[in-house]
């Protein structure tokens, strides 16, 4: 069978198709905050939610909770909010505050897996979240609604607060000098990357993660110099590097996460390859 | 000027990446994957010595004389499921379909190849056969349950040593056993992978 033929019918099975949908709304939410993100000096963000994330679901598997999300999504919502509502005004700031509480998390989360865990293989689950390596072939249902809401939730709040967003990143003084309530879209803005972290956990893991959010921006920075071009640019590099790296994990049997990520990291070489070709000229 | 020192940075990075790599490549990676393998390794290990009541014969893992005589064998002519022709990720996700939406798959013709295991119930005195197959990472694995032919094959004589790569090829069957739902591959060919 050619690797076409092998494509075409990888593509009828159900979960794969959830899988494709699932990643690329993940992709293209996460690239749209990243923008946001990497201009607020707040990069490593999607690494210490993602922490979080693994804490919240370390006490949701020692519980037995079955569906996990509804234990993550709130506590990755109220973390983000905690780290990123404050703004310039937190005592704390930042990349200080993100470490704090990555590593707690995570040390926290696999403690508790390894003292109260209940399942036989804790080394094969704690992988599994950090890493997500088939994780996004294996949804639920259930899962791939959440997803897909979440992502539309996201996506569509982006687009309709997109002018306020771009205010509040790029000069949050002057925004609330111009009567901004910057505060309420600091809010908003951190419940979205939490709902993008709980989610993205599924495609690329915890550890990786912040590669989704980090990558297509810093790509398109390259080469584009305004914020809607960087925003669109990064999309696409996301969509693209998303969808062609699950395709290619799939087709190569390599892990899902690292597949996207290297692919990513790819990407943004060659748009610094491009930048440089384009200053040049 | 800014193109030498853009080469000087490159260069480094370059260099600075090179000796990350070469000091991250070396112990870890052997030292994770057989610890990880260990951790899967170690359960069916348990469930083994828990159901065993005597000694395995063959200790060099390949199979005993008269296995898989191609006579005794049920063929099928058409697999519907055939895994040992995909990627690790599609076998993996694959299996794990099959224990989510299993009615999806029964009546179904499914030809996997993985790890043979024997698992005892120690309250009926039933054995159980499996194929177990690991995820890219090999930190997680699935296993499927088979019936080797008619189920009249006594073990441990009659089957391999566990930790055999074998490949079976069986019909996806849900059954109830003290009211719970399970899967298996019934009327399976068991042939060495």
């Amino acid at each position: 069978m050619g690797a076409f033929e092998q494509l075409i019918t990888y593509l009828s099975y159900p979960f794969v198709v959830n899988a494709l949908v699932v990643g690329v709304l993940v992709a293209l939410c996460s690239s749209l905050l990243g923008t946001t993100l990497v201009m607020k000096r707040l990069s490593y963000i999607g690494d210490g939610l993602s922490h979080v994330a693994f804490g919240a679901y370390a006490v949701a598997a020692v519980v037995g909770v079955t569906r996990d999300m509804m234990i993550i999504a709130p506590v990755t919502v109220l973390a983000a909010v905690l780290l990123l509502r404050r703004g310039q005004s937190a005592k704390v700031k930042g990349d200080a505050a993100i470490a704090m509480m990555s590593v707690t998390a995570l040390a926290i989360g696999y403690l508790i897996m390894n003292v109260f865990g209940t399942r036989s293989n804790v080394s094969g689950d704690v992988c599994t979240v950090l890493f997500g390596s088939t994780s996004i072939l294996t949804l639920t249902p259930f899962d791939v609604a959440a997803c897909a809401v979440m992502s539309v939730v996201v996506v569509a709040g982006f687009a309709l607060i997109y002018n306020r967003v771009f205010a509040v990143t790029f000069d949050e003084a002057f925004a609330r000098a111009a009567g901004l309530p910057v505060g309420r879209y600091n809010l908003v803005i951190a419940i979205m990357v939490a709902l993008v972290i709980v989610v993205g956990m599924n495609l690329v893991g915890a550890l990786l993660l912040s590669a989704l959010v980090v990558f297509p921006a810093l790509s398109a920075m390259r080469v584009c110099r305004t914020f809607k071009a960087v925003t669109v640019i990064a999309a696409a590099i996301g969509v693209s590097c998303a969808l062609v790296g699950m395709l290619a994990s799939i087709m190569l049997g390599t892990p899902v996460g690292s597949t996207i990520v290297v692919l990513d990291a790819l990407a943004y070489a060659s748009f610094c390859a491009i930048g440089f070709l384009k200053r040049r000229i | 000027m800014n193109l030498s020192r853009s080469i000087v940075s490159i260069t480094f990075a370059t260099a600075l990446m090179g000796m990350l790599i070469v000091g991250g490549c070396s112990d870890d990676a052997s030292r994770s994957a057989p610890s990880q393998q260990q951790g899967v390794s170690d359960i069916l290990q348990e469930q083994k010595q828990s159901g065993e009541s005597d000694g395995q014969g063959a200790s060099n893992g390949t199979p005993r004389s008269g296995l898989f005589p191609a006579d005794a064998e049920p063929t099928y002519s058409k697999v519907d499921y055939d895994l040992t022709k995909m990627g690790s990720d599609m076998v993996y996700a694959t299996v794990n379909d099959m224990m989510v939406n299993p009615s999806s798959y029964e009546g179904k013709v499914i030809r996997m190849s993985g790890v043979y295991y024997h698992s005892r119930d120690e309250r009926t005195g039933n054995d159980y056969f499996f194929v177990v197959i690991q995820d890219a990472t090999a930190c997680c694995s699935q296993g499927l349950e088979f019936v080797w032919g008619d189920g009249s094959r006594k073990w441990p004589q009659d089957y391999p040593e566990d930790g055999c790569e074998v490949t079976v090829t069986g019909v996806f069957e849900i059954y109830m056993e003290d009211e719970f739902k399970y899967v298996h591959l019934t009327k399976s060919s068991l042939e060495k992978a």
